[in-house]
């Protein structure tokens, strides 16, 4: 079992806490979704644990077997939206230079799938369009070999097409390589039914860390009369209130779903994007 | 076998569900496989341990069966198996809601009987 291992992590911007101690483990072998909204510390956190950028405080550690070993950089591949590699560089340049740094790459299946894709191998990057510079990053990234694959909004800028054929390539190398694949987004719905598990940041805090199912199992909307709500409100934790229609409407965390309810309150489950609507909507 | 994302009803239960349709209309026969949880992963864009949720609870409930190294086969007597699981879910899945809006329009249960015989018959 690896696994990266972030502990307590801190990063402060000037007068701005980017980061507030941030604790997570990032397993091998899940697809993961880290989602928040700008400027919630998605990417500093991503930046951080990729050691391109210094955390103020904290750790962060990878283990395999429970012993501790240094994280190569063969072994995470981290793709941001900003450029890395020089913009007069061609897409096949891009990939030969990946392919010093993350030796298990494989350049030609990569230059072709490329191809699928519509991309001219000898075009520059400075003059791919943005959805075409996502496309090429989000493809080195998945065929770099690296055991964690992060991937930073992936899907920004790219067609209907393209998002579909990213998706089928995501799910065929997290199958066929077993690569941990991370993808941080703020499209919701368009990644949810991908991930294993999913990590909620918001003003850099986690605010909540598990596996989707779970998660999608301890939430519920309860709606009925405001009389019949307002007496078993008390019972639960209350994420979200809306009236509509005269009706009560509460997202509700709830510890077992056998819990008996008067008969005109109706159950609903909800998805990833209410719970991250809610969440982000309390105080 | 079609996914509705906007369904409250967890994917996998989804994947479940429309495999047993699949079973019951005959597209898998019994002794046949089934696809793999690859191959629904990859048709649905779903992560594979939720498709794989779904194959599972068809193994649990024994109606299909697992062959070590190949995939996943329907077991002799599955549709059968498979009538019966939804003859006893059909209360509850179709009659009580038919019944409850019957009751809101007023139709009483010797009209409706009336109406499904009518209609069984005109299908007939």
């Amino acid at each position: 079992m690896e696994k990266i291992r972030v502990d307590k992590v801190s990063k402060n911007f000037g007068s701005k806490e980017a980061l507030k101690e941030v604790s997570l483990e990032i397993e091998e072998g899940k697809i993961y979704g880290l989602l928040g909204r700008n400027g919630a510390g998605k990417s500093t956190l991503l930046r951080i644990i990729s050691d391109r950028m210094a955390a103020d405080s904290g750790q962060i550690s990878y283990e395999v077997n429970g012993e501790l070993k240094k994280l190569m950089s063969g072994d995470l591949y981290f793709s941001e939206p900003k450029n890395l590699l020089p913009e007069s560089m061609n897409v096949k340049d891009f990939c030969k230079y990946t392919q010093y740094f993350y030796p298990r790459m494989n350049t030609e299946e990569t230059l072709e799938l490329l191809a699928q894709f519509r991309i001219g191998l000898k075009e520059k990057a400075k003059n791919l369009s943005t959805g075409n510079y996502s496309i090429l990053r989000a493809i080195v990234a998945l065929h770099s070999g690296a055991k964690f694959i992060f991937l930073d909004e992936p899907t920004l800028g790219h067609d209907a097409i393209n998002r579909e054929l990213f998706y089928d390539e995501v799910l065929r190398v997290y199958d066929e390589e077993k690569t941990t694949i991370l993808l941080s987004t703020h499209l919701i719905d368009e990644v949810s039914h991908l991930l294993e598990d999913v990590i909620f940041i918001r003003d850099g805090h986690i605010l909540l860390n598990n596996s989707v199912e779970h998660l999608l199992n301890s939430y519920a909307y309860l709606t009925g009369p405001k009389e019949t709500l307002a007496s078993i409100e008390k019972q639960y934790k209350v994420l979200q209130k809306k009236e509509q229609l005269g009706f009560l409407s509460l997202l509700v965390e709830r510890e077992s779903q056998s819990t008996s309810l008067p008969a005109n309150v109706e159950v609903e489950s909800l998805g990833l994007q209410d719970l991250f609507i809610a969440l982000n909507q309390n105080k | 076998m079609k996914l509705d994302t906007q369904n409250p009803k967890p994917i996998y239960v989804q994947i479940q569900e429309g495999l047993e349709d699949a079973i019951l209309a005959g597209n898998y026969s019994e002794e046949s496989q089934i696809p793999s949880t690859t191959e629904l992963s990859r048709l649905f864009q779903i992560n594979p341990a939720t498709a794989g949720k779904g194959v599972n609870a068809l193994v649990d409930d024994g109606i299909c069966y697992k062959k070590r190294g190949i995939g996943i086969f329907v077991k002799k007597g599955a549709v059968n198996m498979l009538k019966k699981k939804r003859q006893a879910a059909f209360k509850g899945d179709f009659l009580l809601p038919l019944l409850k809006e019957a009751d809101r329009l007023d139709i009483s249960p010797e009209e409706l009987i009336s109406w499904i015989k009518e209609v069984h018959h005109g299908e007939n």
